[in-house]
């Protein structure tokens, strides 16, 4: 019973803790599409390892040190791909956690701010992120060049990450 | 935007050519600032990315045995934890009897649920509306989305994060609550919580409402029984850590409810002792030179309008009906300037911000005490506002300004269109009629305007 309780614990930290790893891990991996499977194995590593965490302590900053060897072995190991932070960078980026904001928190300034946008701004942008279609699909179907809507989503995202900065802003977390 | 800052996008996309990575990655190197930007951007990206994917495919979590197979599309791995829960038998084999009793407008990430509907024992998360559930144990649960929970049983409900009121009629300790930092055993009563999860510690705030609350923090034997009127901020790391238990007074806001989205302000403190050498707006725009050097130039032009308008609004009171002529007719030509010097002056007022032209926010304090119950600091936060108050008055005066405009041109209607030309001439009469016609509507549009920018 005691140990199930325990597990229970272990658990909900780590579920708690999900949003916050994977930015961590986007991060140091220059948002490389296997930081899902790095995630994974972090998750996989911090289960087997349940035992060695103190629950005197908080359980965010072990899950980072994980996270952190973990990328760094994938980084070692994909050394000769053309995307991957040197060392150096890693170990000052490693220091520097996400903010105190959480993921409902920031998708609620989102919101907001994407109510702010005229309509085919917005659409434009999540257009992007809906269907994964890659930026020569897109101004195929929206009649522009690629170039064009390449700059078009910099400058709806830039707008948009600035919005959402001065909402977070005016709501400490 | 610089160009840094578009190869940080670039980068996110994976867009990137290896000389811009290296410039970039030696920019990273030499900036703090760009480095936190680049964090901010991902945190957005991330966002973007499963608000566009509700449904996302969970990631399987990966076991000894398995074999690694390609990645499903999908938004967090934290579903991968809710796997390992199931996996390790932590929720109950019997089905539910939790059901929604009801729900107003609920937005659910990967599922649809809605009134009458059972409520299966996984992980759930409301993004959006609200939802009440229906316990066996004679209690009921209303939940205020975003919020992510869990019905652990027909006597347990586990939420990780969001805002709820929960009224218990059924037997003393036959429902319980589990939060992150611990458990509340429902003793008869009515309470809220609000459950927010910080980077390094999770904060609930409870208020009782009537009846008792227990609070058990395990592994601590810390046990604690919360009565009417009770509200108590639990701040820990996790249900088996120590937990600090602060008590949060604030008399004249009994009525009030607990918001979600900032720290609850109407459980903060004496509002007795709130003595703010500094505005709200002051806190909101810290560490944003930009925006502070803007909002002072507004705030002089605010000043200013006031001034004037002040000298009207006296005037008005001290305007006696006996005298013949209305104080709209009176003061003509003062309304008449001022209203088209807002128009058309060198100012585009409808680009204004809301919260620039009017109070929308307050300061409130949070007391912090130290081990013997003293108050040791107090840390300023900004609460919003339900209904914005009249602030610098530059929205309440731009009213106040078409308002009177408005009473001109009725009175111009009412006494023919030669009415304000000196010879009497209606062309004359006619080409001011419509002048301020004019100015009533571009009032109006800057007025709405300003209304609608809600940044």
């Amino acid at each position: 019973m005691k140990e199930n309780q325990e597990n229970s614990f272990f658990v909900n930290e780590l579920t708690k803790a999900q949003p916050k790893m994977r930015g961590y891990v986007a991060k140091l991996l220059a948002n490389s599409p296997s930081t899902d499977d790095v995630l994974q194995e972090c998750n996989k590593l911090l289960w087997v390892k349940r035992t060695d965490w103190d629950p005197d302590t908080i359980f965010l900053k072990w899950a980072y040190r994980v996270c952190y060897f973990q990328a760094m072995a994938y980084c070692r190991d994909k050394s000769r791909e053309k995307l991957i932070f040197n060392p150096e960078l890693i170990e000052m980026m490693r220091e520097e956690n996400p903010d105190e904001h959480t993921h409902s928190e920031r998708e609620v300034a989102m919101e907001q701010c994407l109510s702010k946008l005229k309509e085919p701004s917005r659409e434009i942008l999540l257009e992007r992120y809906r269907n994964n279609l890659s930026v020569e699909q897109m101004a195929e179907r929206e009649g522009l060049t690629a170039n064009a809507l390449s700059q078009k989503l910099l400058r709806l995202r830039y707008k948009l990450q600035h919005c959402i900065q001065e909402n977070l802003k005016s709501n400490p977390a | 935007m610089k160009p840094e800052e578009q190869l940080v996008w670039k980068l996110i996309d994976r867009d990137i050519s290896k000389s811009d990575f290296h410039k970039l990655q030696e920019s990273f190197l030499k900036s703090k600032d760009l480095r936190r930007y680049y964090q901010d951007c991902l945190e957005t990206h991330a966002v973007l990315s499963s608000y566009t994917k509700p449904e996302g495919n969970p990631i399987p979590f990966p076991s000894d045995q398995q074999e690694k197979k390609p990645r499903p599309p999908a938004w967090l791995g934290w579903a991968a934890a809710v796997l390992v829960f199931a996996y390790f038998g932590l929720a109950p084999a019997t089905p539910s009897q939790v059901a929604i009793s009801s729900a107003e407008h609920p937005e659910w990430r990967g599922t649809q649920l809605t009134r009458g509907d059972t409520v299966p024992h996984r992980l759930l998360y409301l993004k959006k509306g609200n939802i009440s559930l229906k316990f066996p144990s004679n209690t009921s649960a209303h939940i205020q989305g975003p919020a992510c929970f869990q019905v652990i049983d027909d006597q347990t409900l586990e939420v990780m994060e969001g805002k709820l009121d929960i009224a218990h009629q059924g037997k003393p300790r036959s429902f319980t609550l589990l939060t992150p930092v611990g458990k509340l055993t429902d003793l008869g009563t009515r309470f809220e919580v609000v459950i927010k999860n910080l980077e390094q510690q999770t904060k609930i705030y409870t208020k009782v409402i009537d009846g008792k609350v227990e609070f058990t923090s395990e592994n601590q034997n810390k046990t604690k029984i919360l009565s009417e009127g009770d509200r108590f901020m639990l701040t820990g790391t996790h249900r088996g850590a120590p937990v600090i238990i602060e008590e949060w007074t604030d008399p004249d806001t009994s009525t009030d409810t607990i918001n979600a989205q900032s720290p609850p302000g109407n459980i903060t403190p004496n509002r007795h002792l709130k003595k703010p050498t500094f505005s709200a707006i002051d806190l909101m725009l810290e560490g944003n030179l930009k925006a502070q050097i803007k909002y002072s130039m507004i705030d002089a032009i605010a000043q200013s309008i006031d001034e004037k308008a002040q000298v009207l609004i006296d005037a008005e009171k001290a305007f006696s009906i006996g005298q013949n002529v209305s104080f709209a007719e009176a003061a003509m030509p003062e309304i008449e300037a001022m209203a088209h010097a807002i128009v058309e002056g060198c100012i585009d007022f409808s680009k204004l911000s809301f919260w620039s032209t009017c109070q929308t926010a307050e300061i409130t304090w949070f007391e912090h005490k130290d081990k013997s119950g003293k108050v040791s600091h107090r840390v300023p936060h900004v609460q919003h506002l339900k209904d914005p108050a009249e602030g610098n008055r530059m929205l309440v005066n731009l009213e106040r300004i078409k308002s009177w405009l408005e009473s001109v041109h009725l009175i111009h209607e009412e006494k023919g269109l030669g009415w304000v030309s000196s010879f009497g001439c209606p062309e004359d009469g006619k080409r001011i009629y419509l002048r301020r016609e004019n100015d009533i509507a571009a009032l109006s549009n800057t007025i709405a305007s300003i209304k609608q920018n809600l940044e």
